[in-house]
């Protein structure tokens, strides 16, 4: 690898955790799309054992962290940003498209739009509780079909004649799958169907009827998934742009925010020293005990998060009032 | 709907025992608290009577709202409930009073109208209630006549009773508006600062629960926040109905239109943010209205952030802190 220094951008995600190594000039250089599977420590860890083979500590000059397990994934690295999914894509996304105007992103529980003018974030949404229409009810429907999540896509590319499908909700959509299975309507017809009822599902609770002016840009994990592109382009009548590191973007765009807020801090030649809060590889692959507990120091009953190696205790969350979380602790 | 008040009110006809009258009455801290709860505070201290005030939301009390109201009910009453629960055995009778309109031409939101009755209802009667009508289109007769039945309940003369609602009302007229919410409640200023207007119900936005502490969290970030509190009601009013020309709106409705419209004009508000708990039905008009208007004009960021109590935070603070990038891009 080229010698300089690297920015390590992570995102924690409730599917899959993604790490990204990015150059200086922004490129990523390795990358790894993790399934989360419930462990999110032990999957970033092992993720981080992997990345060490190739680069050494003091190459590290900054790390960024994103996704719904930013906070976690910043305790155990020692990240100098952590920052939201929807800014980090956005980021990402500038970086490949510079004009880009649409952003969709559906990734394995959530699904956001975020929509540029002039070179800024201009409006978003994000999906609600439900998660109709995500990576995890297509992964769902496939196994139900028999189907490998990977040929999804590319078997709803051979529907002749698509079939409705109701794609509100996720529980009606695969009772209504059921039911146009037992009517006879072939199985690529029906995978089409889902395809094109999610993209109707997103665009109406996401877009809720905003123009989607191009350049369109598609990522997150779903976006591999040919069928649903398909879809997307029927339904917006355009063509739609599917990024090379589509399944990584998250995780760019908090890279690509670190390196910069650690170049505007000026601190970028003088390295982990005193520029990165980088933990190292092997303080950050260390054991992790978490534990959680209701507090009952009043009717909040607050869910208590604690993260802890070598029995010390290295963070805390989820209280309301800060008696836990602002109590210092000693990395 | 007519048939079921008149039969909860004949079923609920107080119960006339000469008590002492320094009673203890509860005042719930949710709905129309935020608004008028000094106002009633001051009335019942007036009489004589102690008062006792339930804690801020938490989660015991959404807890308990939720399981004791019917599913189709919306949040704040659900939180009410539990606000109800949580003083009985505290108190000899909660107040809950019934708002039908609290101005000339205006109207308050049906579940203000019905208040009493749906915690009634909910409750199941477990829980004294006491009411009092205020109904400012259609004058003072059916506040009198209610008042009245109050102090025949707690033991007082009519007299002293519409003497010390006249007396409160005039008290509250003459407070400023800061006076009537807690001390900490800011409702801020415009200045020169980077401001966000935080819109929505008071008892949506100035609940540190409910609205998960949303205006401490934009103060933390260096965020000079304003609630529609800044502007009288008269200016709030004004400015909505350029847009309303006939006035036929819920009261809370042009609150919260006629100050988005009014922070549309001004440079210094970059960006507003609705609270609004989940199946309001006044909200899902207004926050429409809004999002035109915002976008006809200086198109100010807009974010609607719908609570209810399912909602976890993870989720709100990631809406909160890419909205606040969208403001200073990265």
């Amino acid at each position: 690898m080229n010698r300089g220094g690297y920015y390590l951008g992570i995102d924690v995600g409730s599917v899959s955790t993604n790490i990204v190594l990015v150059s200086q000039d922004g490129g990523i250089e390795k990358k790894a799309y993790l399934r989360t599977s419930g462990k999110p420590i032990d999957v970033l860890t092992q993720g981080l054992v992997d990345f060490s083979k190739d680069v050494d500590d003091d190459e590290i000059l900054g790390v960024g962290t994103t996704g719904s397990g930013r906070q976690l994934a910043s305790v155990i690295v020692g990240a100098d940003i952590v920052k939201n999914e929807i800014t980090a894509h956005a980021i990402a996304s500038q970086r490949v498209v510079p004009d880009v105007a649409t952003i969709l992103e559906i990734g394995g529980q959530d699904s956001k739009i975020i929509f540029l003018k002039n070179g800024v974030v201009n409006d978003f949404a994000m999906n609600t509780v439900c998660a109709a229409g995500t990576g995890s009810f297509l992964d769902r429907q496939a196994e139900r079909l028999g189907i490998p999540i990977e040929k999804f896509g590319s078997l709803a590319l051979k529907a002749k004649a698509p079939t409705r499908i109701a794609g509100r909700c996720a529980v009606f959509a695969e009772s209504d799958m059921i039911h146009k299975q037992q009517m006879g309507h072939r199985t690529e017809d029906i995978v089409a169907g889902l395809c094109t009822a999610l993209v109707r599902n997103y665009l109406s609770n996401l877009a809720r009827g905003r123009e989607i002016k191009g350049p369109v840009m598609f990522q997150g994990g779903v976006a591999a998934n040919a069928g649903i592109v398909a879809a997307f382009e029927e339904a917006l009548s355009q063509k739609i742009i599917i990024p090379q590191y589509y399944d990584v973007m998250g995780a760019w765009g908090a890279a690509l925010i670190a390196q910069k807020a650690i170049e505007g801090s000026a601190l970028a030649t003088r390295r982990n020293e005193a520029g990165s809060a980088f933990r190292g590889f092997k303080n950050a692959c260390a054991r992790y005990e978490t534990h959680s507990r209701e507090c009952g120091g009043c009717s909040n009953n607050c869910e208590v998060i604690e993260i802890s190696t070598d029995d010390i205790v290295v963070a805390r969350w989820g209280d309301k009032c800060g008696k836990w979380s602002n109590v210092h602790v000693s990395a | 709907m007519d048939g079921m008040i008149h039969y909860v009110l004949m079923e609920q006809k107080p119960e006339v025992s000469r008590r002492a009258p320094n009673i203890t009455v509860g005042l719930a801290r949710a709905m129309t608290y935020y608004e008028h709860g000094r106002l009633w505070q001051n009335f019942f201290t007036q009489l004589g009577c102690a008062v006792c005030v339930s804690p801020e939301t938490n989660k015991r009390i959404l807890e308990n709202g939720v399981a004791q109201c019917s599913n189709e009910t919306c949040l704040p009453v659900k939180v009410m409930a539990g606000h109800v629960l949580e003083l009985a055995g505290k108190c000899d009778t909660v107040f809950i009073p019934r708002y039908m309109s609290t101005a000339r031409h205006e109207l308050c939101c049906p579940k203000l109208c019905g208040l009493p009755d749906m915690i009634r209802l909910n409750l199941r009667n477990k829980v004294d209630i006491t009411e009092v009508i205020v109904d400012a289109d259609k004058g003072q007769e059916k506040t009198r006549k209610t008042l009245a039945q109050l102090a025949e309940k707690i033991g007082v003369s009519t007299k002293s009773a519409i003497e010390a609602y006249e007396k409160a009302v005039k008290n509250k007229l003459n407070a400023d508006v800061k006076a009537r919410l807690a001390a900490d409640m800011e409702i801020g200023t415009l200045t020169d600062k980077k401001t966000v207007a935080v819109l929505g119900h008071p008892y949506m936005i100035y609940d540190r629960f409910l609205s998960m502490n949303l205006i401490g969290k934009l103060k933390a970030a260096d965020i000079n926040v304003v609630t529609p509190d800044v502007f009288s009601h008269h200016k709030r009013i004004e400015n909505a109905y350029p847009y309303f020309s006939e006035r036929n709106f819920y009261a809370i409705g042009s609150d919260n239109l006629g100050c988005a419209y009014a922070c549309a004009k001004r440079p210094e508000v970059a960006g507003i943010i609705y609270l609004t708990p989940f199946a309001c039905g006044i909200d899902s008009l207004v926050t429409e209205f809004i999002s035109r208007h915002l976008k006809a004009g200086r198109e100010v960021p807009l974010m609607v952030l719908s609570v209810d109590e399912h909602t976890g935070e993870a989720g709100f603070d990631t809406r909160i802190e890419a909205f606040l990038d969208m403001l200073a891009p990265v």
